[in-house]
């Protein structure tokens, strides 16, 4: 167990930046998120904390221990790589038996430790029919589950786990979730996780960091992230569907949402108050959460305004709506029970105390 | 292909039994069961052909060598060319010599190879240059280099001796064995390495464990290509060995031919005793040169 801390980590590839100055700590025992689309860095960050590289500025500190430059074998952390990274000579016990067998912990653990703390794991993993099997003649899913496997035998300093549960089927995923979150307050061993899946970073984190190209966009709580946006890139990355955004004119107690049909909207008066401190007479933009939309009847006074029905998503109890104004789209996320008929005329009404505001030149949130 | 790796043509078939032309014939006779077994048969006899004439040729009388040329003895059977073929040239030491000359170069070459091939790959060791110019000094004809060779050899006073001729066979087969290696530790995921150091292993330990059972069939064959490249060799035994004590097999060879004249029946039998060693050795190695040991081991 231990706090892992990035300072100032740099580390390009060529002419590109895989990480710019990212500086955070991973608290002692914290499960810490790495929230981010393909090629924002979280590989490149777990590589950097695991070893396998080097930053080109910067320094990684293992309970303030600098350990920049230490070989992987010295650190003790463990890594499920995305890619599995199997034995293909090694049946699935010998693979899951293997990080028990180093030199330095085939002298702490007996034979029979060894061995019972593999039968754990593989129970766990619902893999323990597989592990006579060898790897070429396993699933994808099941690949997974051993590669995950191999990192939960270790009682490591940290965790480092590469979206190691993305290739599982959704009820697997499902139950993996909560058995990995379970798995790791039990143990509190300080885990690093990195994933695309805004639902898996928002339901296991206890911090959650947004990674966008190389750079934190934001550090915080999973409800700070989803709440409290700091910026236009982490409001639209986190939400499904994400946030919709529009250019605005503000005028006190009511804004005008610049779109092919001009619309007014009011502004509650406590964000009236927010932005009259904060906005320095800036360009603003507005962020609405589709499930901050009411649909109402089109000629209903409290819509803001109207379109047509374009598309219908029912995903069991909710729906997404998407409105067609005329060439702009809004969506919304309503109770399946209240859908509309595709292609009818509908009116949209906007909770005015769930608006974000974000300063257009900058993409930062106010407030 | 179909998910057991093998071809799967039954759509096609029935396409073409609706016109059933000439081509159909053709690739039906040529690749039905029939047809592959004649083929097989066909291959296999072109190349047994010579060594059954060998062998039937060291069992004829020497009489019969001379007037008749027909693949099988037509006169009586005898071993005297055999005996001859110990007993006139010192057959038994030049085995001797070739199995160590290929046994310790094969050694020498594999235990350089290796580890040149796996920098080369993955510290990328010498850039591009490196492995162009090690593939580059195959091409050449060995005979070019010949005269210098003969001269760096004898300036180290190593001519005429096994060892000289096995450091030749060593840089001579370096070349071939690092290409042959190339693609057999190319296809080991630098990510199986990686996870091997953060389980707990150091590079070393990391290269016995992982790296080496996985190339394992890669080295075997190297190995093997390389043995039969060293006990076949002749120019450069010709030029650097010339005595009892380190000639060759395929030197000995020749040494039927002019002291008595051609003794072709001898001569037959000592190619005999010489190739069978080696196509022993490859007979038994086959079974172990399996590939795709790296399978599943990575994803995609």
């Amino acid at each position: 167990m231990a706090s892992v801390e990035l300072k100032n980590i740099t580390k390009r590839f060529g002419s590109v930046a895989a990480l710019k100055d990212v500086s955070y700590t991973i608290k002692d025992g914290e499960f810490f998120v790495l929230l981010g689309a393909s090629g924002a860095g979280k590989s490149t960050t777990i590589n950097v904390i695991s070893g396998l590289e080097k930053p080109d500025e910067g320094g990684v500190f293992l309970d303030g221990n600098n350990i920049t430059n230490s070989f992987p074998q010295s650190r003790d952390v463990a890594t499920a790589f995305e890619s599995y990274a199997l034995y293909p000579h090694f049946t699935v016990f010998e693979n899951l038996m293997f990080p028990l067998e180093s030199p330095e912990r085939k002298r702490t653990m007996s034979r029979a430790e060894r061995e019972q703390r593999v039968r754990e794991v593989a129970e766990m993993l619902a893999i323990g029919e597989l592990l006579q099997r060898y790897p070429r003649e396993l699933s994808g899913g099941q690949r997974q589950r051993v590669a995950l496997g191999r990192t939960l035998v270790r009682r490591p300093k940290a965790y480092l786990l590469d979206e190691p549960i993305a290739h599982l089927d959704a009820k697997l995923r499902h139950r993996m979730r909560s058995e990995l979150k379970k798995i790791q307050q039990g143990l509190g061993i300080t885990t690093l996780y990195a994933t695309p899946d805004q639902l898996e970073a928002l339901s296991m984190g206890d911090t959650v960091a947004v990674l966008h190209k190389g750079v934190v966009e934001q550090i915080g709580t999973p409800d700070e992230i989803y709440y409290q946006p700091a910026n236009l890139y982490v409001a639209s990355f986190v939400g499904d569907p994400p946030m919709n955004v529009f250019p605005i004119d503000y005028h006190g107690d009511y804004a005008i949402i610049e779109c092919d049909t001009p619309y007014r909207v009011p502004i509650c008066p406590d964000d009236q108050k927010m932005l009259a401190e904060k906005m320095g007479g800036c360009q603003l933009k507005i962020g609405i959460r589709p499930v901050d939309i009411r649909l109402v009847p089109p000629d209903d006074p409290r819509a803001h305004t109207r379109g047509e029905v374009v598309l219908l998503d029912t995903l069991g109890q909710t729906s997404i709506v998407t409105v067609r104004l005329k060439a702009e789209e809004i969506k919304a996320k309503v109770s399946s029970d209240l859908i509309p008929k595709l292609h009818s005329s509908i009116g949209l009404e906007m909770n005015n105390e769930r608006f974000y505001f974000f300063d257009a030149a900058t993409t930062q949130r106010i407030g | 292909m179909n998910k057991n790796g093998t071809f799967d043509n039954h759509g096609e078939t029935e396409e073409i039994i609706t016109r059933k032309d000439f081509g159909y014939y053709l690739s039906h006779i040529l690749l039905g069961r029939g047809g592959r077994i004649v083929l097989l048969l066909i291959f296999t006899l072109s190349i047994l052909i010579p060594i059954i004439y060998i062998a039937s040729t060291s069992l004829k009388e020497p009489i019969e060598i001379r007037t008749s040329g027909a693949l099988f003895p037509t006169g009586p059977i005898t071993s005297i060319n055999w005996i001859k073929a110990f007993r006139n040239v010192p057959l038994v030491r030049y085995l001797f010599n070739s199995t160590v000359v290929a046994f310790f170069s094969t050694l020498l070459v594999l235990t350089i190879a290796i580890p040149t091939t796996y920098s080369i790959i993955r510290f990328k060791t010498g850039g591009w240059f490196l492995p162009a110019w090690i593939l580059g000094t195959y091409v050449m004809p060995p005979i070019v280099v010949s005269i210098p060779i003969f001269a760096m050899v004898k300036m180290v006073g190593l001519q005429n001796t096994l060892l000289g001729l096995l450091l030749v066979h060593t840089m001579a087969n370096m070349p071939i064995a690092v290409w042959l290696l190339d693609s057999y530790i190319r296809a080991i995921p630098k990510e199986l390495e990686q996870a091997a150091w953060i389980d707990g292993y150091s590079r070393w330990e990391t290269l016995l464990r992982v790296v080496f059972p996985l190339i394992r069939p890669g080295v075997l064959a190297t190995g093997v290509i390389c043995l039969i490249l060293s006990w076949n060799e002749f120019l450069f035994a010709l030029i650097l060995t010339y005595g009892v004590q380190s000639n060759t097999f395929p030197i000995g060879i020749s040494r039927y031919v002019g002291e008595h004249g051609l003794q072709f029946g001898e001569m037959s039998a000592a190619a005999l005793a010489g190739i069978v060693p080696i196509y022993l050795l490859v007979f038994l190695f086959s079974r172990n040169l399996v590939e795709g040991l790296t399978r599943g081991g990575v994803k995609g």
